[in-house]
């Protein structure tokens, strides 16, 4: 006696609707009903299917285990696989998930990838687009330094800071940093490159770390100047520009005065109504220069702010600043969403897709497909 | 030749009630059963297939006219599947212990964890990587051996064999996916078969049918 077959009629339905849906016998596709060109076997019955299928337990009908459908398509998807820009015979020696601060003009974000050690450098590489998000050859790396913070979920995690000779420093937030910290020593030992004993981790953003409160997170910053009042002899005020950093964070927005070593400025991103530009002679030999004005709410009414860079940052600034007053004042647009991590609003697709910008919080189908 | 029809609006059939759907489905199955009980060898359609008049013409027309235009390509299709069934064989393995079998017997994974030991925590982490990923490929490795083997032994009771999309669940990883035409008097063997595999530690098998042969048509 082998092995007796379950009767058709005792199957779960989830057989009974492979075959009688996807298959059977075709026929001339002029002779049946179709729906949009399709013949119309199986697919009109999918949603009443789909929520069925979940329920049952025989898994779902897109959950297929691509291993052993089809053995030549495992071979390609090995090759895909592969496919972080290794050099001729380099070695990866770590790889581990993380994720990369990424700044270049007032625009900052985590960016998430994997994070490889190899025998010859540090990089960061990102599957699905491709690209290379960070690519360090050790001879480049002067320190290493750890740092535990609380981000902007209020979560405490290690950050590892890759510091350059060249005086940038390459912020990393890894799952373990100290192993990636010691899989970089140990092989930066082997090559015989020196390292710095007990490195000052430079203070990437000392100011912003003066007046962060807990769950606050800098989205843009940038140097900027501030029309500042000032009081002047005989009761007067008298406005002069004055050279600062203007933070935006997920809270408010701020201009941090360096030479006071304070917040001169500061409003709630709520209390934003309108940000423009304009083309404005700043006195002395400061003809023409981009002015962005900021008009905010108050206690005691509306009031402007002015403020001033390079023409390409007051654009972005004008722009960043429009999104943050748009998002407020609008109901969000039907495919935006929050992050779960941190509430920082973003396209759902971008989210999904790239990641929470502002907290680095990446979805979980992501991580697997990073 | 004859068709089995029943008359019905040319309007798909369409619903959200599961309830509903599952009864249209198993109406269908069943009418299946009764015709080969009744004729023995049947080409089965899938559900929903609705033939319409066109021009006006009559529904019933359509299907004679198109039996007899494919009469010659339909008595081949029915001479393949005549005397024989349709089963669906899908073979699983239990995820943990496949895991635990490779583990024991690679040596690449044990000469690994003997190497561990002796590392400093930190290091210990890139070698439960290592491990991790030795036994993954192994895993694939003997995977790959025994779907041959498996595949191997099926295919000599067997007439014909369409190999089918694997679905695996959370802890467990189907290997295969089979939809198998048998002749009756062979079916046996194939149990015989699957009971050795069903035996295997760590395996799993699913053997359901008979089938129309849904798959071979």
């Amino acid at each position: 006696m082998g092995m007796q077959p379950t009767a058709a009629t005792e199957c779960g339905v989830t057989d009974l609707l492979e075959h009688i849906l996807d298959k059977g016998l075709v026929i001339n596709a002029d002779l049946i009903i179709s729906v949009s060109g399709v013949p119309l076997v199986g697919v009109n019955l999918r949603a009443a299917i789909a929520g069925m299928e979940t329920m049952l337990k025989y898994g779902v009908l897109t959950d297929w285990d691509k291993q052993t459908r089809d053995w030549e398509r495992k071979e390609r998807e090995q090759k895909r696989g592969a496919r972080e820009p290794l050099a001729e015979g380099e070695q990866v020696l770590l790889k581990m998930f993380g994720s990369h601060w990424f700044s270049k003009g007032i625009y900052r974000s985590w960016r998430p990838g994997h994070l490889y050690v190899t025998d010859r450098r540090v990089f960061l590489w990102r599957n699905s687009p491709g690209e290379m998000l960070m690519d360090i050859p050790y001879e480049m790396i002067k320190g290493l330094a750890m740092e535990r913070k609380t981000n902007v979920a209020k979560k405490e995690t290690d950050y590892l800071y890759l510091l350059l000779k060249d005086g940038e420093v390459a912020q990393l937030h890894p799952t373990e940093a100290s192993v990636v910290k010691e899989a970089i020593e140990g092989r930066m030992k082997e090559l015989g490159l020196e390292l710095e004993e007990k490195p000052t981790i430079p203070s990437l953003d000392e100011y912003a770390a003066k007046f962060l409160t807990p769950g606050e997170g800098v989205t843009n910053s940038c140097k900027m100047w501030y029309l500042m009042t000032l009081p002047s002899p005989g009761g007067t005020t008298s406005d002069q520009w004055k050279s600062g950093y203007l933070y935006l964070t997920n809270k408010r927005l701020l201009w941090y005065y360096d030479f006071d070593g304070k917040v001169v400025w500061e409003t709630p991103r709520d209390n934003l109504i309108h940000a423009t530009t304009q083309l404005r002679d700043l006195g002395g030999m400061l003809k023409e220069k981009q002015v962005l004005n900021v008009l905010y709410k108050t206690e005691s009414g509306n009031k402007v702010a002015c403020f001033s860079g390079t023409e390409d940052e007051m654009k972005d600034w004008q722009d960043a600043l429009t999104d943050v007053i748009r998002q407020r004042s609008e109901p969000l647009p039907e495919d935006w969403e929050t992050c779960p991590q941190c509430g920082a609003k973003a396209p759902r697709e971008k989210l999904l897709k790239e990641g929470c910008s502002v907290c680095g919080w990446i979805s979980p189908r992501l991580r697997r497909n990073i | 030749m004859c068709a089995v029809v029943h008359n019905c609006p040319t309007e798909p059939y369409q619903s959200d009630n599961q309830e509903l759907v599952k009864g249209w489905v198993r109406t269908h199955q069943n009418v299946l059963d009764a015709a080969i009980e009744k004729f023995g060898t049947v080409l089965p359609l899938g559900f929903d297939t609705i033939i319409q008049g066109e021009d006006n013409t009559d529904p019933k027309q359509q299907v004679k006219d198109f039996i007899k235009d494919d009469f010659e390509n339909l008595k081949e299709k029915m001479e393949k599947v005549r005397g024989k069934q349709e089963f669906g064989v899908q073979i699983s393995y239990d995820n943990k212990a496949m895991t635990d079998i490779v583990a024991r017997e690679s040596e690449e994974v044990g000469k690994l964890k003997e190497e561990m030991a002796s590392q400093k925590p930190g290091m210990a982490y890139m070698y439960k990587q290592k491990i991790e990923k030795a036994v993954k490929g192994e895993l694939e490795k003997s995977a790959e051996g025994y779907f041959k083997d498996f595949y191997g032994g099926i295919k000599n009771h067997v007439d014909d064999i369409k190999v089918e999309k694997a679905k695996s669940e959370r802890d467990k990883t189907m290997l295969m996916n089979l939809s198998c035409l048998v002749l009756k008097e062979r079916v046996e063997d194939l149990g015989n078969e699957l009971e050795r595999i069903d035996y295997m530690n760590g395996f799993s098998v699913r053997f359901t049918g008979p089938w129309p042969p849904y798959s071979f048509v």
